[in-house]
């Protein structure tokens, strides 16, 4: 018993070093840019120290302030919108036989695939001032809170429900077993066991979405008309005004409310009990009407988005909107844009990096914080930090990227520019959710494999490669393509790094819709659909293949 | 003998590879469509040296610019708005160079300094971009002078560029400034301010709303709308009496370049005929005057003296007396 006991602990220390290395990237990848924002807060242009003044300007003026009070309530309408319709998307497909469950799961995540500016332009062929529908309505103003709101819930919605399928996926299924054996009945059953055990992944799903619509940079871009809101004064005040040093002050304000969301996070964590110990493939019972009610009830947002996303494909492939609306694949010759089709490839390049990259990491930090005993101060700053990127808007880690490392002394300055930079944002900037995910899976698993590994004399690596690894197999490959889409569209990350060589797909998007070339811009976001719509399919397949193979075991 | 040889071998090498391209980082904000010919001239006369392009708004490559001080990363600024390589050189980041041909380009376009900082390639003049099918359906007259714009029957139909975040937006801002003085011009954009349906990022975007239908009356460009009537939008362009702003692509060699020469050899080309015949194409106005086209020589005409340092000085007071007027108001 000494013996084992001994063994484990070497492990531990082990693990803590390992720890170490998630930390480093970490370190460098968010810490010291974020530090270097907050230098840039309390320092005027030319690197005097200012002290707070910026921020007591910043609070004297009304008009700053309302914009922070834009921001929020927008958020907050966003958060309840998308959270509810995704928790009610969520547990129709985990927890009823509606139709076409595999085919709604995949559809619903289509917005995931396209930059968060291509929604929009579907809402403005919808809606805008010659909008498909717009003459229909009377006093609709799409440019303002509307269309934040509704860009906002379509940019969202499938974050939310990616998150929350893992949550209620991994509910012991035993206890809906018990509930019923306990004469618990549908409604009992859905309140005591299915909201108690996934209350801990709905505040995680709130906080994910209330931080992405308040940091969100191209929906309020294109959308928000002449309503204020924190992110796009974060652009006037760099790219307009070039004062980065009130840019930064603001992104920092930006960062108070997530800072709170993640009080809240914490604490629910704490008041979460371990829930289920093992990981049972759901399967669940047909019930004719309540199987009606959520093919109904599921469907019908995600036939919304689609319209949405689908508008904007036929806009592609019409000669001039809102005029002639004759077919033609004029808009796909990128060629005559000046552009070709080099930032489609770097798009694919930089997308497989992150995604094989971000895996890895993220899962190993995940794991090394949430199973492996390590110091409590090492992993609560672990957490710490894979959580800030969250509240960081990508326009302004891509700057403080700038400043922290396009400079003579630092070890990245030769690599501006290229692929490694790129990716080395991008895992940074997408490492919150894929931690979240990954700890909502890891915290699941039975604590006593390990244990059992030790006990057995197996080193510790051997059961996470054989136990843990397999067992969250599902999330692994969510996190995968989750990386993979999210790289391929991300646009605000990347926007102040990418270099001659490195132009990517996302970024031209955004600039042809400047131009003025909304048939260009649809037309290249169109193609990114494709391939996502592509990759997606591998993963379906991979997600079958290896859901038969989980209940073979 | 053996590492005579070797040295010698490895200069052989050396000065071979400085024979081969230049490779010259060049940032820019000319449109993507055009920036092929640029780089096809000037490489097809200097094939030693080869242009890389790195493009964005100008605001975002002013913002990059500056955040690179530290290291740049970029050797020449071509095609980068004058206000913004005024900024770059308040900062201290542009090299001072007189290139070739600098007495062919119009005392308007070019840094009238000893040592001159930036020269001017093209002009592009404010104008408005109308939307034909709009103005019918609400059956408007086409409006003729800034008063006009005034008029409360375009109410909710104009479209402006935010001087906060666009270089056009300021343009005009310090163009109705310096032509009415201070008091008319604020109460001038206060009637303005009542008919515009929204402020834009950046300064295309009102004409390409034109040319959507999203509103009537775009304050824009009309080297902007030229682009746009190519691909059929139903927009006419008035250019409104009574002087409108004009800003120019320039360009500067960023200080701390690795390559000098290549740099300054591209600084040569911009007095060049190859460089006015391509600014023709996007304006009309050229810093060559003799290169300019008869639609270009009217939107000269009309161009107001514009006092790009009284301006440049100014920027953030003026931005700022702005956005609380117009922007943070509502």
């Amino acid at each position: 018993m000494l013996s084992v006991h001994f063994k484990c602990n070497q492990s531990r220390y082990l693990a803590g070093l390992l720890l170490l290395l998630p930390l480093l990237f970490l370190w460098n990848g968010v810490l010291i840019p974020v530090a270097q924002l907050l230098v840039r807060s309390v320092t005027d242009n030319n690197g005097q120290y200012i002290g707070l003044s910026n921020f007591s300007s910043y609070f004297a003026d009304v008009g700053l302030v309302s914009a922070l009070s834009h921001s929020v309530f927008v958020s907050v309408i966003v958060t309840l919108v998308s959270v509810s319709t995704a928790f009610t998307l969520a547990y129709g497909l985990v927890r009823s036989q509606l139709l076409g469950k595999s085919w709604l799961q995949a559809l619903i995540q289509i917005p995931l695939f396209v930059p968060s500016i291509f929604p929009c332009l579907g809402l403005i062929y919808l809606f805008g001032g010659q909008g498909i529908i717009s003459s229909y309505l009377t006093d609709f103003n799409l440019y303002g809170p509307v269309g934040v709101i509704l860009g906002g819930i379509i940019f969202t919605l499938p974050h939310a429900v990616l998150m929350l399928v893992t949550t209620l996926r991994g509910v012991d299924v035993r206890l809906y077993q018990a509930a019923s054996t306990l004469g618990a009945g549908a409604w009992r059953q859905f309140v005591t066991v299915t909201l108690a055990n996934s209350i801990y992944g709905i505040i995680s799903a709130c906080f994910v979405v209330f931080t992405l619509t308040m940091t969100d940079f191209g929906i309020a871009k294109v959308l928000a008309g002449n309503y204020s809101m924190l992110a796009t004064e974060i652009y006037k005040q760099v790219i307009g005004q070039q004062n980065f040093s009130m840019g930064a002050t603001i992104s920092l304000i930006l960062v108070i409310p997530t800072c709170i969301a993640f009080a809240v996070d914490s604490w629910a964590r704490k008041k979460q009990a371990r829930l289920a110990n093992n990981q049972i493939y759901q399967t669940v019972d047909k019930s004719p009407v309540r199987d009606w009610v959520f093919t109904l009830v599921c469907w019908l947002p995600c036939l919304l988005i689609i319209a949405v996303i689908g508008v904007v494909v036929w806009g592609s492939l019409i000669a001039y909107w809102p005029y002639d609306f004759s077919f033609t694949l004029a808009n796909y010759d990128f060629d005559a844009f000046g552009y070709g089709w080099q930032p489609y490839w770097n798009s694919l390049i930089l997308a497989s990096l992150v995604a094989i990259l971000g895996t890895f990491i993220t899962f190993a930090s995940s794991y090394l914080t949430t199973r492996v005993d390590t110091s409590i101060y090492l992993s609560g700053f672990m957490r710490l930090l894979a959580l800030l990127p969250l509240s960081i808007p990508g326009t302004v880690l891509g700057l403080a990227y700038i400043f922290a490392f396009n400079r003579p002394d630092s070890w990245l300055n030769t690599l501006q520019g290229t692929f490694v930079i790129l990716a080395f944002n991008s895992i940074a900037h997408l490492f919150s959710v894929a931690y979240l995910t990954f700890n909502n899976t890891l915290t699941r698993l039975d604590a006593n494999y390990e244990r059992v590994g030790c006990s057995l004399s197996v080193p510790q690596w051997q059961t996470v490669m054989r136990v843990i690894v397999p067992l969250s197999k599902l999330s692994i490959l969510d996190i995968f393509f989750y990386l993979f889409v999210n790289a391929l569209t991300t646009v605000s990350a990347v926007v102040f790094l990418y270099g001659t060589h490195t132009v990517l797909a996302s970024v031209v998007i955004l600039n042809m819709d400047d131009a003025g070339n909304i048939a260009a811009a649809s037309a290249m976001g169109t193609v990114l659909l494709l391939t996502a719509l592509c990759v997606k399919g591998t993963h379906m397949f991979l997600i079958q293949l290896l859901g038969k193979s989980t209940r073979i075991l | 003998m053996k590492r005579i040889l070797f040295i010698s071998c490895c200069m052989a090498i050396a000065s071979t590879s400085s024979f081969a391209n230049t490779q010259l980082a060049v940032y820019t904000s000319i449109e993507n469509d055009r920036l092929a010919s640029y780089k096809s001239a000037f490489e097809k006369i200097n094939p030693e040296i080869e242009i890389n392009w790195v493009r964005d708004s100008t605001g975002v490559i002013t913002a990059k610019l500056l955040a690179e001080k530290a290291a740049p990363k970029a050797d020449v600024a071509f095609g980068v708005g004058a206000s913004s390589l005024l900024i770059l050189k308040k900062e201290g980041l542009l090299q001072s160079y007189k290139p070739m041909g600098y007495e062919l380009l119009s005392t308007k376009m070019r840094d009238n300094n000893s040592n001159p900082h930036w020269v001017g390639m093209d002009a592009w003049a404010t104008g408005l971009c109308i939307n034909k099918f709009v103005m019918k359906k609400h059956n408007l007259p086409s409006p003729k002078t800034w008063q006009d714009l005034t008029n409360p029957i375009y109410k909710g139909l104009i479209a402006a560029p935010n001087p906060a975040s666009s270089g056009s937006g300021f343009m005009n801002l310090t163009a109705w400034i310096q032509m009415w003085g201070e008091p008319k011009a604020w109460a001038y954009m206060d009637g303005l301010n009542k008919n515009i349906k929204m402020y834009t990022h950046s300064g295309t975007k009102p004409c390409s709303m034109a040319a959507q239908g999203e509103v009537a009356i775009g304050i824009s460009s009309s080297s902007f709308a030229d682009n746009l009537i190519k691909r059929r939008a139903p927009i006419d362009v008035v250019l409104p009496a009574g002087g409108i702003g004009w800003e120019m692509e320039a360009a500067a060699i960023i200080k701390g370049t690795q390559h000098l020469q290549a740099a300054q050899k591209l600084l040569d080309w911009v007095s060049s005929d190859d460089v006015a015949k391509l600014g023709v194409k996007f304006s009309g106005i050229t810093a060559r005057e003799s290169f300019m086209s008869a639609a270009g020589k009217k939107s000269y005409q009309a161009m107001i003296d514009n006092d790009l340092a009284w301006a440049a000085e100014h920027r953030s007071q003026l931005i700022e007396q702005w956005r609380q007027k117009y922007e943070l108001a509502n």
